[in-house]
């Protein structure tokens, strides 16, 4: 290949891949401007976990199964309980919400959906320690209107 | 160092830290300065508009060790674009302010990291990016060779805690890190740490 | 007279700019010219074949997203549950299998546009990357939308998958691929046809067929060397018999083969996700697998085919509630092996091309 006929073939690959950039300066922008305006995470997005509060009883909806706690993959949720038959309650219900890994089996395996996923994912702190979610932690995490979280009305069959 | 064992927490912080102090002959001034009445309201002012100058030009070092980084490249690209905060990447430690620790690090890894966040220049900051580089997350049990958390070898800033944590969740983190920034007494802890010898930082 | 000069080495990486991920390269220079290459891994290894061993069954389908090669999660949960249901001998339902591709092929476009895009960077086209991820959170959306995560889902379970597509999600999905189509004539507009990126790439890092067969390449490394095996074809699982697609093969084994290679695969694997919309049937997703599976006594070797190669999952199971053995035969550290094969006698600067074109990731490598 000769030099001008270099020349003229990067020349004209140039003006097609410039061509192509200015077009795209002219479609809509993709950009979100983050902090001030915000997606809309899907139904089913894996935020924060929390304990929602059944507003007829006043109460989560756990029933202390320890389901939660077996199949966490990350070994991350600590639940105790004390009391004997009706009197059962919970003492220590927590989460390391910095060991989870948001996989979701833990919400797949309740039996009461007592343990939801919150589309809320701004959780970054100062101190580590912060990150270990108490009982009241998650519920004060959950959302005071009911949620639609798609996911949990198909449980395991 | 030498064995590839990263020094445990206490010992990492009880190192001698290197002196690095960049205001240099202005520590005088501003000692003077914080001395004399109503001069400790001059200082705040600059320091203001200085931290202003900071948390807006937040260079993070391009460093990424696991699936974490990838997120951490999607708050770059095009939907989330990072340089909007003024957050370019910079590809070497010595140009940036800020590390994202995004991903496991493992016990291979860890001096390596530790070398990279002692090649940063004063003040320097610190994002530990997901559970992993938070404390092991996914991999914290039965596991030998994942760092049970990056802050054993480097102090961390803010925690972002997601696995892996969305593009978003990190620029939350991000801004977090730039009030704390805009909050730091930042000439005078430099002033103090010149005439103590000892660049404290932090 | 030759001007002869001493023998250097050069280390690149653990932290570099473009070794994409934590690969130190520890190269023998002559000069400029590269005599020797020898890869230092595991920098990012996790333990997790390990890791198996202690959790259950069910469990470990959080972890292969993680562990593994954590671009394509999705591919790697495919490949476990394959490995655990032939074990188990469960069977899934038909609708199951149809989104499992669906979301297969989905991924596979999602990592070869993290590929284009970090390799565009290399050779210096900033634009390609921020086109790349335009697409890709195209892509991420439609995962959210029906498994809840952008990267690490945790979507298929052993017999299935967690929960049938939303309403609508389809017709969403249609859309993409619309879209998405002419995208990837755009990229080939942009890049294909310039000459920098062509004297960049033509003939650079050749890998004959007989090379690449011996050091173990698979997926498109293989395939731009000539050697047309994809397990799609060869030994199809899920429903890939039934669908209609070409597998992409180039003889000439470079770093432009390898990148046409993949643009073709993007192309094919739209043909493959529309033919799966279209003869989605409908029906359960899910078999009733307990969550204390008990697989019997038995050991199982599933292939599939990754976007970076041949990806088997062996798992042997002692009749327990979690497996014996789970070993990973990861295509990118096979990939890697026919590296130092690519780069000996090329110069410094082609060493980021050539290492971007085998798409490694190295978690795959270390695992
Ligand atoms: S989401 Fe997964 S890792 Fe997190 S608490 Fe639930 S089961 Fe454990
Ligand atoms: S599975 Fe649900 S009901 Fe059972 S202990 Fe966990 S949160 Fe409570
Ligand atoms: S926190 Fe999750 S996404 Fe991030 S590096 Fe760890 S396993 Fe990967």
């Amino acid at each position: 290949m000769s030099a001008a006929e270099r020349v003229i073939r990067g020349a004209a690959a140039l003006g097609t891949g410039l061509g192509l950039t200015f077009r795209t300066m002219f479609r809509r922008k993709v950009t979100v401007r983050y902090p001030v305006e915000k997606l809309p995470t899907s139904h089913r997005f894996h935020g924060l976990l929390s304990l929602p509060i059944d507003p007829e009883t006043g109460k989560d909806r756990c029933i202390i199964c320890f389901q939660c706690e077996r199949i966490c993959p990350d070994r991350c949720i600590h639940i105790e309980a004390e009391g004997k038959g009706k009197e059962r309650q919970l003492s220590r219900f927590d989460i390391e919400m910095d060991k989870c890994c948001y996989c979701g089996m833990c919400v797949e395996v309740c039996p009461t959906e007592a343990i939801v996923f919150v589309p809320h994912y701004e959780t970054s702190t100062y101190n580590r320690a912060r990150l270990l979610y108490s009982h009241e932690d998650l519920t004060r995490a959950a959302p005071k209107e009911p949620i639609a979280t798609g996911i949990v009305a198909r449980r395991r069959p | 160092m030498a064995t590839g064992l990263p020094p445990a927490a206490g010992e990492a912080r009880s190192e001698p830290q290197p002196r690095r102090t960049q205001i240099g002959p202005l520590a005088e001034v501003v000692e003077v300065l914080d001395s004399l009445p109503g001069g400790g309201l001059i200082l705040t002012t600059v320091e203001s508009a200085l931290n202003w100058g900071r948390a807006s030009s937040l260079w993070p070092l391009t460093f990424g060790l696991a699936c974490c980084a990838i997120e951490m490249m999607a708050a770059f690209a095009s939907r989330f674009d990072l340089d909007r905060l003024g957050v370019i990447p910079r590809a070497t430690p010595r140009q940036a302010d800020l590390m994202i620790v995004a991903g496991r690090c493992s016990i291979k890894m860890a001096p390596i990291v530790r070398r990279l966040w002692e090649q940063m220049p004063e003040p320097r900051y610190v994002i530990s990016m997901g559970s992993c580089a938070t404390c092991g997350g996914p991999f914290f049990y039965d596991n030998y060779s994942i760092l049970k958390g990056v802050d054993q070898v480097v102090p961390v800033d803010v925690y972002v805690p997601g696995c892996p944590p969305r593009p978003e969740a990190l620029i939350e983190g991000i801004l977090k890190l730039q009030e704390r920034i805009k909050k730091e007494p930042f000439l005078r802890r430099q002033a103090y740490a010149a005439r103590d010898g000892q660049a404290g930082a932090r | 007279m030759p001007l002869r000069t001493e023998e250097l080495l050069l280390n690149m990486g653990p932290q570099h700019p473009s070794t994409h991920g934590v690969l130190r390269l520890v190269l023998t220079l002559d000069g400029e010219n590269i005599t020797d290459v020898r890869p230092d891994i595991g920098y990012l290894h996790s333990s997790v074949e390990k890791m198996m061993e202690h959790r259950t069954y069910v469990q470990n389908v959080a972890l292969t997203d993680r562990g593994m090669d954590y671009l394509i999660a999705l591919n790697n949960e495919a490949a476990y549950c394959l490995a655990v249901e032939a074990l188990a001998g469960v069977e899934v339902p038909e609708r199951a299998r149809y989104i499992r591709v669906i979301f297969q092929e989905l991924n596979r476009i999602a990592s070869h546009l993290v590929w284009l895009g970090t390799w565009g960077i290399d050779l210096g086209a900033t634009t390609v990357f921020l086109w790349c991820f335009r697409e890709r959170e195209r892509v991420l959306d439609l995962f959210e939308q029906v498994t809840g995560g952008r990267l690490h889902h945790v979507y298929f379970r052993i017999g299935g998958v967690y929960a049938d597509v939303p309403d609508g999600w389809t017709g969403a999905c249609r859309d993409f691929l619309d879209y998405f189509l002419p995208r990837v004539d755009e990229y080939h507009q942009l890049l294909t046809q310039n000459p920098i990126f062509e004297a960049r790439t033509r003939g650079v890092g050749v890998i004959g067929r007989r090379e690449a067969a011996a050091m173990g390449a698979s997926g498109p490394v293989a395939r731009a060397s000539g050697i047309a095996y994809d397990v799609r074809k060869a030994a199809p699982y899920e429903v890939y018999d039934r669908l209609e697609f070409d597998v992409p093969v180039q003889t000439s084994g470079d770093c432009l083969a390898r990148y046409l290679v993949r643009l073709e695969e993007m192309r094919q694997s739209v043909r493959i996700i529309r033919q799966a919309l279209k003869d989605l049937p409908a029906g359960e997703v899910r078999a009733r697998v307990p969550v204390a599976m008990k697989p019997p006594r038995g050991e199982v070797y599933v292939r599939t085919e990754s976007p970076r190669g041949t990806l088997g999952m062996y798992v042997v199971s002692d009749g327990g509630e979690t497996p014996y053995r789970v070993k990973i035969r990861a295509p990118s550290f096979s990939n890697l092996y026919a590296l130092t094969e690519m780069m000996r006698g090329w110069k410094i600067a082609d060493i980021i091309a050539i290492l971007g074109s085998i798409d490694i990731v190295l978690s795959d490598v270390d695992r």
